[in-house]
């Protein structure tokens, strides 16, 4: 299934209409479990003050871990309805249905986001900062962990349905485990965990650089840049996969 | 168990192909499929050709297994095809998917859409998509269908959901109406008036029909050509009443069934005190078997059982 080029050219944000019907039509066919999804996070997020915790960021990583989970949703239940054939026999091609996800992906956690931080401001007793919740580094903190989740779980779900989540968790379980017993056998483990070490106190060094090195401005545009290629590249990757399911 | 003779033939009726010429729309057929080839595992469906004239109903018959709902997937560029080329409406059905697809209207064999969803939104999510949607028509539909639009789609028996998918393929203007084996869960009284709504849709000659099934009588009251898949290759695709003026079915003793009598005829089905035998030569068949058979006019069914059958 060759990409072609949408018959509705005029882009809104990048999207043509068909992506934007499409986020539509996600949104009536799933209004009812996103709202009662959200209930749940917005139940968490006042649990989660009313211990009054004193750990920012770990309420930045969990909630937007759960805003880009329920972003899932949508797709996982056309999967298991089966409804992807359906998707793919309306006048849409299948370029616009996965750009449709990513977008709609996108749209939902950033709802997703502000329901949270919404709940958590407003509840009793809370603890969260606004400043820090709307902190440019607390949003990039937020979307790199959102990115992390939709860049390597989108493709793998739009080809594999909700199994893509076990095809892709369930190899990376075993491999590490794997990988250690090796080393261990073969008497390299010190130098792999050194080695693992190394690589993430060089990507922590490169940070701290461009930080340093550059301005304010320049920096967060560079990492907006970079997560923004990382989501393209991730978009390309399950562009490629859905033009070679078969339904 | 011997193979039948395979004849692939590709017509239209001669005055269909004296307008298509006259008109110069013969190239921008509804349906053209030309050599195309699909292969799964234990099932490959084969040089497959067809062509389907604008204005005129084809039904595509063969056996479970034949590969008809494999073709009509290949048609929607739901599964992807291997050699050949799929002109929908003058256009390439891969390059020119999103614009055929707006063209297109659709009813699977069997109806799948969010379970949970009302008839009433899963219509209000599908109708933006297409230009020419009918709101007047669906509701119309709807009413005469007799669909409640308020229940949700799982509540739904297997009948209702192919009316509520039909309601949905013929809202929106669709030029080429495809229906994956439409009326196999339908009540013959409905299926009497989904006939009559399609024979009203073809009083437009903008408007063609492909449409699969195994209940021939369907097709000898609607169908203008015959397509008959066996095995995954095209066995005939004809003008109906060429297939159905064509054909005889031959009946008598066993005692007579010889090798070379075998030979004579594309399938044969062996009874305790006769057998029945199809064949296109039935002028042939008269002189070489005399009174000791009786030879009718074959019905599509008897073609598809005979053919299908592919004994000798």
């Amino acid at each position: 299934m060759t990409p072609e080029p949408s018959h509705s050219a005029e882009r809104v944000w990048g999207l043509n209409r068909n992506d934007w019907l499409l986020i539509r039509r996600d949104w009536i066919l799933n209004r009812v479990s996103i709202s009662m999804a959200l209930f749940v996070f917005a139940t968490f997020q006042v649990l989660f003050v009313q211990a009054q915790l004193d750990l920012p960021y770990v309420w930045v990583f969990l909630t937007c871990m759960w805003a880009a989970l329920i972003t899932l949703s949508p797709l996982a239940r056309e999967m298991a309805d089966q409804g992807a054939a359906w998707s793919c026999t309306l006048p849409a091609s299948r370029i616009d249905l996965v750009r449709a996800r990513y977008f709609g992906a996108w749209l939902l956690a950033a709802v997703g986001y502000l329901v949270a931080l919404s709940v958590a401001l407003l509840a009793p007793g809370s603890t969260v900062v606004p400043s820090f919740a709307i902190d440019l580094d607390t949003l990039l903190v937020g979307a790199t962990i959102v990115s992390v989740i939709l860049v390597f779980l989108m493709p793998s779900v739009i080809r594999f349905g909700v199994k893509g989540v076990f095809v892709l968790l369930v190899p990376l379980n075993l491999l590490l485990p794997v990988v250690f017993v090796v080393s261990k056998a073969t008497g390299t483990q010190d130098s792999l965990e050194n080695s693992l070490l190394a690589g993430l106190q060089s990507l922590a060094t490169v940070i701290a650089g461009l930080r340093d090195g550059l301005s304010r401005p320049l920096f967060y545009i560079a990492i907006v840049l970079l997560l923004f290629a990382l989501n393209w590249a991730s978009y390309r990757v399950a562009v490629a996969l859905f033009m070679r399911r078969e339904l | 168990m011997g193979s039948a003779r395979v004849e692939k033939e590709v017509a239209v009726p001669a005055q269909g192909r004296r307008e298509a010429l006259e008109t110069g729309a013969e190239s921008d057929g509804a349906l053209v499929i030309d050599g195309v080839c699909k292969s799964y595992e234990g099932f490959v469906l084969k040089d497959v050709g067809l062509e389907l004239p604008r204005g005129y109903i084809m039904g595509l018959i063969g056996p479970n297994g034949a590969g008809k709902t494999t073709l009509i997937k290949l048609i929607l560029n739901l599964v992807r095809r291997e050699a050949g080329s799929i002109r929908v409406l003058g256009l390439d059905n891969v390059t020119h998917e999103a614009e055929i697809k707006s063209r297109i209207g659709y009813v699977p064999d069997e109806p799948r859409y969010h379970p949970d969803i009302t008839l009433e939104n899963l219509k209000s999510a599908t109708a933006p998509f297409y230009p020419s949607w009918s709101e007047e028509r669906f509701q119309a539909l709807a009413s005469e269908f007799e669909l409640s639009l308020g229940k949700k789609f799982k509540t739904l028996s297997h009948g209702t959901k192919t009316r509520f998918s039909l309601a949905l393929a013929l809202s929106h203007g669709a030029e080429l109406i495809v229906l994956d084996e439409p009326t196999s869960g339908l009540d013959p009284v409905f299926r009497r008036r989904l006939l009559d709504v399609l024979a009203g849709i073809l009083q437009d000659e903008r408007f063609s029909i492909l449409y699969s099934t195994h209940i021939t009588s369907d097709l000898e009251r609607t169908a203008d050509f015959v397509t008959f898949l066996r095995d995954g290759q095209v066995v005939f695709s004809r003008p109906k009443d060429e297939v159905i003026g064509r054909w005889g079915v031959v009946r008598g003793g066993r005692e007579i069934l010889d090798a070379e009598a075998r030979a004579f005829f594309e399938g044969v089905r062996e009874r305790e005190h006769g057998f029945e035998g199809l064949t296109s030569r039935v002028e042939a068949a008269r002189q070489r078997f005399g009174d000791r058979v009786v030879i009718d006019r074959a019905s599509l069914d008897d073609i598809m059982v005979l053919m299908g059958r592919g004994e000798r």
